[in-house]
C-alpha cells in the first residue's frame, strides 16, 4: 500500500475535514462559550465576558446539576444492565431454528429502527396518569391507584429507563444473536459429551467465547446510551420540576430555554469530558483481555 | 414430530416479540380510534370502529403529504454524503498504514459518542456565514456530521478482517489505488455498506433536531419536524397524531423488514468486530 | 459504469436539493409574519382569512406565515437576532415583549405609532405591556383572560345550580363530583413547564393577594396549595403537569372534565361549532364564570392576555414599509373587532369593544375582566419575567409532583428569584413596582 504514497491520504482527507468542519470546529466554540458568559442577550448585544471558572463553580453548584448526575447514573447503569439482560435471553431463545424466526427478528429491530419521536410520543401516552398503562392496571386490579409514571418527581426517570431499554433491546440482541451464530457447534457438541447441559453448557461455554463481544456491546450500548437526548426531551422534556433531565436535555434546556449558552455548553463539556474519561476506562478493560 | 414441537418455540418467542412490537402495534389501533376511543376505560386493545382510520388518515395525509419530499431530499442527502466519505475513510485507516492514523480514529471516535446538543448553537452560526440556513442541504450536512463518523468506524473494523492477500495480488496486477477500491473493497463490503446505509437512512429520516433549530420556513420542514408541531398546534388529538405517526414509520418498517437480512450479514460478517 | 452511475446519482440529488431552496419567481413582493397561530381549520380560518383579506386588498402583496410551536416562538426569536434573519413582520405573546426589547429583538416603532395616532385609544394594560422605558416596541394586536369553565349537564346531576365562587366552593364541588362521577375529573387546568403554566396559575396567585417576587408569602403558599390540594385529592389528574390549554379543551370535550380553567379563544364560532358536535352548546351545556377567589368578596385578578405583532430591530428596509402596513391592518379597529369576533378575543383598542360585544355578547365576562388585567411582566419585574416565570413553574411542578411542599418549593423558588437581581434595591423596586401594579387594579 506505502507505494502509492501521499495518494493515499486522498481517501482520508474528505472525511476528515468534513468532520473537522462541521463537528469538531463547532466542538471547540462551545469549550470557549462555556468559560464565557454567554445569554442570548449578551450575544445580540455583544457583550460577551470571559468570566474563567465561573460557569463551571455554578454548574457544580447547581442541584439541577447534581440531580442530573445522579440521574444519568441510575439511567445509564439500569439500561445497560437490562437491555444486555433481556437482549441475550432473546438471542440464546433465537439461537435455535423454528419456523417464522427470521420474520420475528425484524419485529425485534422495530424499536431501534421507528422514529423516535414515534416511540417517544407513544410512551408518553402510555405513561400519562390516563394512559394505557394505569388504565391496564386498573381494569386488571393490579394495583388500587393510579401510578405517577412521568408526573412523579421520583419515578419520572424510572419510566424513562424503561422506555430507553426497550428502545436498546434491539441493539443488544443483535450483536449477540450474530455473535451466538459465530460459536462453533463442535463446541456445544463436545460439551454435551463431557455431560454439560443446559444452562451450564450457556454460561460456561458460550460466555467466554462471547467475551469481546459482549464487552464491545456493552461499551457501545454505554456510549448510546449516554448520548440518549429526543427521547427523554419529548416523553419528559426533563420534567416534572426538572427531576428527570441527563446531562444532553439539561444543556439542551440552559442554551434554548433559558438563553444561557454559556451555561448549556459547560453542561455539555462536563458530559464530553465524562464520556470520554468513562469510555477510555472501558476501553482498558477491553485491551487488558 | 421435529416440526411440531419447532413451533413450541415459535410460541414461546411470541411472547418478547408481543412486548417489543405492542408500542408500534398500538401507534396502529390508537390511529384507528378516536381520541376518546384511545382514552376510554377499560381501554380498548382493538380498535372499536374501525372506519375511523378513514378520517384519520385523510386529515393526516392531507396536512404531512407536502413534507415527505423534505425528508426524502434530506434522507437522499445523507446517505449521499456517507457513502461518498465513510466508506473511503474506512479503506484507508483499516488497510493503509498512515502517519496520522492515530490523530484520525481518535476524532472520528470522539464525535461518534457525542450527543447532539454539543454543537447545535455553533453550528447554526457558522451556516449563516455560507448561506446555509433554512436549508435542506444545511441539514443534511449537519446529519451527516455526526453520522460520518459512527459509520466510519463501523466500516473501518470491518474492513480490517479483509484479507490482505487479494489487495497485495491486485497491486501485483498494477492496479491504481481507486481502482483497487472500486473493484475490490467496495464490492467486498457489500453487506456492510447495506448496514450503513441502513443507518444513514435512519438518522436522515427520524432527526428532528437539527431539522427543528436549522430550518425556519415551515414548507421545507421534514415529516419529523412538521408531526412534532403537528402536537402543538391541535392541543393534542392523539388519533390525528397516531395516524401521522404511522404514516411517518411506514418507511422505517419496510426498510428493516427488507433489510434485516443485510443487517444480520452484515454483523455476521463482522460489521462490528472490534 | 459504476462511477457514472454514482455521478448521475449524486447530480440528481443535488439538484433536488438545490431546487428546494431556490426562490420561486416573485412578482409579487412577499412579506414573511411568524407565529404560533395555526392556519388549519377550524381553529385558524379567522387568522388565514385576515390574511387573505389583507391579501385581496393589497393584490401586490404576498403573506407568507410561518408556524412555530408555542413554546418555541421565543427561542426562535433569540436565535434569529442572533443571525439577523428575521421575518419582515414579528410577534410575540405579550409577557415575552420586556424581555425581548431588552434582549433587542424589536424595533422602537414610537414614531410609528405616533404618525399613525391611535395610540389613546389602547387600553392602559395593553399600552403598558409594549411600552419600554418610555418607548413603543410594538402593538398589543388582541387580549384575552382565564375564566372557569364548567360542565352544566354534570352540575345538574350532583345538584348544584351555579358555579363556585370561593376556594372553599370549589373543593366542595370537587368533592361530590369525583363521588357522584367516577369516571370524570373535576377540574383540569395547565400547570405545564411552558408560560402556561405560570399563566393559568397567576389568577389564583393575585387573586389570594400573593405576588410572583414574594412567593414564600402565605398569600403566595395557599394558592399553591389550593392547586396541590387539588391534584393529591385526585381531582384534578397529574397529567396536569403535561398539559397544555389545548389538551384541556380536548378533555373538557370529551367530558371527561367537569370544569377546566380557560381561555376565551376556546369560544371561537369555529370551536364552538366543533362543541356541538360533541353535543355541547355553549350556555345550555356549559358556561363560563369568574375564577373562584380564596374569600367571599374579593375581587379576582387575572393575568392579560394577548398577542402582539410589530417590526424586527433588524429587518429588510424594503419590506418594512409593506411590513408596518400589515401590522396596522391588523390593528385597524373593525378588523381588530371582527378579528376578535372570529376567534373569542377581546379588543384592545376602546374603539373595537362595543362593536365586538354587538357581535358577541356572550364574551362580556372576558371584556369585563380585561378591564381589570395585569399585564405580567408589571407584576413580575419586567423583562426578567421570563426568568421568574420560569423559576416559579419549577416550583409549582415540584410542589404538584410530590417532590416539595408547597412552602418548600416556593421558598427555594423566592430564593432563586431573589438572587435574579445584583442588589437588594433593585429587588425591593421592583417587588413595590409589583404590588402597586395588583393593588391598582383592586380598586
Amino acid at each position: 500500500m506505502d507505494r502509492f504514497g501521499p495518494k493515499r491520504y486522498g481517501f482520508i482527507l474528505p472525511a476528515i475535514i468534513f468532520t473537522v468542519l462541521f463537528a469538531i470546529y463547532p466542538l471547540i466554540y462551545n469549550v470557549v462559550f462555556s468559560f464565557q458568559d454567554v445569554t442570548a442577550i449578551s450575544l445580540i448585544q455583544k457583550t460577551s465576558q470571559f468570566i474563567g471558572f465561573k460557569n463551571y463553580i455554578d454548574t457544580l453548584n447547581d442541584p439541577i446539576f447534581r440531580r442530573t448526575v445522579l440521574n444519568t447514573l441510575i439511567f445509564t447503569i439500569l439500561s445497560i444492565l437490562f437491555q444486555f439482560i433481556i437482549g441475550f435471553l432473546i438471542a440464546l431463545l433465537f439461537n435455535k431454528e423454528f419456523p417464522l424466526r427470521d420474520f420475528m427478528i425484524s419485529l425485534i429491530m422495530l424499536p431501534w429502527f421507528i422514529p423516535i419521536l414515534v416511540s417517544g410520543t407513544v410512551f408518553k401516552l402510555f405513561f400519562m396518569d390516563m394512559g394505557l398503562i394505569n388504565r391496564l392496571l386498573l381494569s386488571l386490579k393490579l394495583t388500587q391507584k393510579v401510578i405517577p409514571w412521568i408526573t412523579s418527581g421520583s419515578v419520572a426517570m424510572y419510566s424513562l429507563t424503561i422506555a430507553n431499554i426497550w428502545l436498546g433491546i434491539p441493539f443488544n440482541f443483535i450483536l449477540l444473536y450474530t455473535g451466538l451464530k459465530g460459536v462453533p457447534v463442535e463446541l456445544y457438541e463436545s460439551a454435551e459429551i463431557d455431560g454439560a447441559v443446559g444452562l451450564k453448557k450457556t454460561l460456561y461455554i458460550t460466555v467466554p467465547i462471547l467475551k469481546p463481544i459482549i464487552i464491545t456491546t456493552l461499551l457501545l450500548g454505554a456510549i448510546f446510551t449516554i448520548k440518549v437526548f429526543d427521547l427523554v426531551w419529548i416523553i419528559t422534556g426533563g420534567g416534572p420540576g426538572n427531576s428527570s433531565h441527563l446531562f444532553s436535555t439539561y444543556s439542551y434546556q440552559l442554551a434554548f430555554g433559558n438563553y444561557n449558552f454559556g451555561m448549556g455548553a459547560t453542561v455539555s463539556v462536563i458530559m464530553i469530558l465524562i464520556i470520554i474519561v468513562v469510555v477510555s476506562i472501558l476501553n482498558l478493560i477491553k485491551v487488558e483481555d | 414430530m421435529r416440526q411440531k414441537s419447532m413451533w413450541k418455540w415459535t410460541l414461546v418467542a411470541l411472547i418478547p416479540v408481543s412486548f417489543i412490537v405492542f408500542p408500534i402495534y398500538y401507534v396502529l389501533v390508537g390511529s384507528m380510534m378516536t381520541t376518546s376511543q384511545i382514552f376510554h376505560q377499560p381501554p380498548y386493545l382493538i380498535p372499536p370502529n374501525p372506519q375511523e382510520i378513514i378520517g384519520n388518515y385523510s386529515r393526516s395525509f392531507r396536512i404531512l403529504g407536502p413534507y415527505f419530499l423534505n425528508s426524502i431530499i434530506v434522507t437522499l442527502g445523507v446517505m449521499v454524503v456517507i457513502l461518498l466519505l465513510s466508506p473511503a475513510a474506512a479503506f484507508a485507516l483499516a488497510k493503509m498504514r498512515l502517519k496520522l492514523e492515530n490523530i484520525f480514529n481518535f476524532i472520528f471516535m470522539l464525535i461518534q459518542m457525542l450527543p447532539i446538543t454539543a454543537t447545535i448553537i455553533p453550528l447554526y452560526l457558522f451556516f449563516r456565514e455560507f448561506r446555509l440556513i433554512n436549508t435542506l442541504l444545511g441539514v443534511v450536512l449537519a446529519i451527516s456530521s455526526f453520522a460520518v463518523s459512527f459509520i466510519v468506524i463501523m466500516l473501518t473494523s470491518y474492513m480490517r478482517s479483509f484479507p490482505v492477500a487479494m489487495i497485495e495480488s491486485a497491486e501485483i496486477d498494477g492496479a491504481s489505488l481507486l481502482g483497487i477500491y472500486w473493484k475490490i473493497v467496495l464490492p467486498l463490503s457489500m453487506p456492510a455498506l447495506a448496514t450503513a446505509s441502513l443507518f444513514a437512512f435512519l438518522q436522515g429520516w427520524s432527526n428532528f433536531v437539527f431539522p427543528l433549530t436549522l430550518i425556519q420556513d415551515d414548507k421545507l420542514y421534514p415529516l419529523s419536524i412538521r408531526l412534532f408541531t403537528f402536537v402543538g398546534e391541535f392541543g393534542v388529538q392523539w388519533n390525528y397524531l397516531m395516524a401521522g405517526s404511522f404514516i411517518y414509520s411506514v418507511p422505517s418498517i419496510i426498510v428493516i423488514l427488507i433489510g434485516s437480512k443485510f443487517l444480520i450479514s452484515g454483523l455476521t460478517a463482522g460489521a462490528f468486530k472490534e | 459504469m459504476k462511477l457514472t452511475k454514482l455521478i448521475g446519482l449524486l447530480l440528481s440529488i443535488s439538484f433536488l436539493v438545490v431546487s428546494s431552496t431556490v426562490v420561486w419567481g416573485q412578482q409579487k413582493t412577499q412579506i414573511t409574519v411568524q407565529t404560533y397561530w395555526s392556519l388549519e381549520p377550524p381553529g385558524g380560518v379567522a387568522w388565514s382569512d385576515i390574511i387573505k383579506k389583507y391579501e385581496s386588498s393589497h393584490p401586490d402583496v404576498e403573506v407568507k406565515h410561518y408556524y412555530v410551536p408555542f413554546g418555541d416562538l421565543v427561542k426562535k426569536l433569540i436565535t434569529q437576532a442572533l443571525t439577523g434573519d428575521f421575518p419582515d413582520v414579528v410577534f410575540a405573546d405579550n409577557p415575552d415583549i420586556q424581555y425581548l426589547v431588552h434582549t433587542g429583538v424589536f424595533k422602537d416603532i414610537t414614531k410609528l405609532v405616533q404618525e399613525w395616532g391611535v395610540w389613546k385609544d389602547y387600553i392602559p394594560g395593553s399600552q403598558l405591556t409594549v411600552t419600554y422605558r418610555g418607548k413603543i416596541y410594538a402593538l398589543h394586536q388582541s387580549t384575552n383572560n382565564l375564566a372557569l369553565w364548567y360542565n352544566k349537564d354534570y352540575f345538574k346531576q350532583i345538584g348544584i345550580a351555579s358555579p363556585p365562587e370561593t376556594w372553599d366552593e370549589l373543593i366542595n364541588v370537587c368533592q361530590k363530583l369525583k363521588a357522584s362521577l367516577p369516571k370524570v375529573y373535576p377540574i383540569g387546568f395547565s400547570a405545564r413547564n411552558t408560560e402556561e403554566g405560570t399563566w393559568q396559575f397567576e389568577p389564583f396567585l393575585w387573586s389570594s393577594n400573593g405576588s410572583l417576587l414574594a412567593l414564600d408569602k402565605p398569600e403566595a403558599v395557599r394558592a399553591l396549595d389550593l392547586w396541590t390540594t387539588l391534584v393529591k385529592e385526585g381531582y384534578a389528574p397529574r397529567d396536569v403537569l403535561n398539559w397544555g390549554q389545548g389538551d384541556l379543551t380536548q378533555y373538557f370535550k370529551n367530558k371527561q372534565l367537569a370544569m377546566m380553567v380557560q381561555g376565551c379563544w376556546e369560544l371561537a364560532p369555529s370551536e364552538l361549532e366543533d362543541f356541538k358536535k360533541n353535543g355541547m352548546v355553549f350556555g345550555n351545556n356549559f358556561d363560563v364564570a369568574q375564577i373562584p377567589v380564596p374569600k367571599k368578596g374579593m375581587k379576582p385578578v387575572v393575568p392579560m392576555g394577548g398577542e402582539c405583532f410589530t417590526l424586527p430591530a433588524k429587518g429588510n428596509p424594503q419590506k418594512e414599509k409593506i411590513a408596518w402596513d400589515f401590522v396596522k391592518f391588523l390593528n385597524d379597529s373593525k378588523n381588530m373587532a371582527d378579528f376578535c369576533a372570529n376567534t373569542g378575543r377581546v379588543p384592545t383598542r376602546i374603539s373595537a369593544i362595543e362593536p365586538l360585544l354587538k357581535d358577541r355578547p356572550d364574551l362580556k365576562v372576558f371584556t369585563e375582566q380585561a378591564k381589570s388585567a395585569v399585564p405580567r411582566p408589571a407584576a413580575g419585574a419586567g423583562e426578567k419575567y421570563t426568568d421568574v416565570s420560569t423559576i416559579t413553574r419549577e416550583a409549582i411542578q415540584k410542589a404538584l409532583s410530590g417532590t416539595l411542599s408547597p412552602k418548600q418549593a416556593f421558598k427555594e423558588a423566592s430564593e432563586k428569584i431573589r438572587k435574579l437581581f445584583s442588589t437588594d434595591e433593585e429587588y425591593n423596586k421592583a417587588l413595590v413596582e409589583a404590588r402597586s401594579a395588583l393593588s391598582k387594579v383592586r380598586k
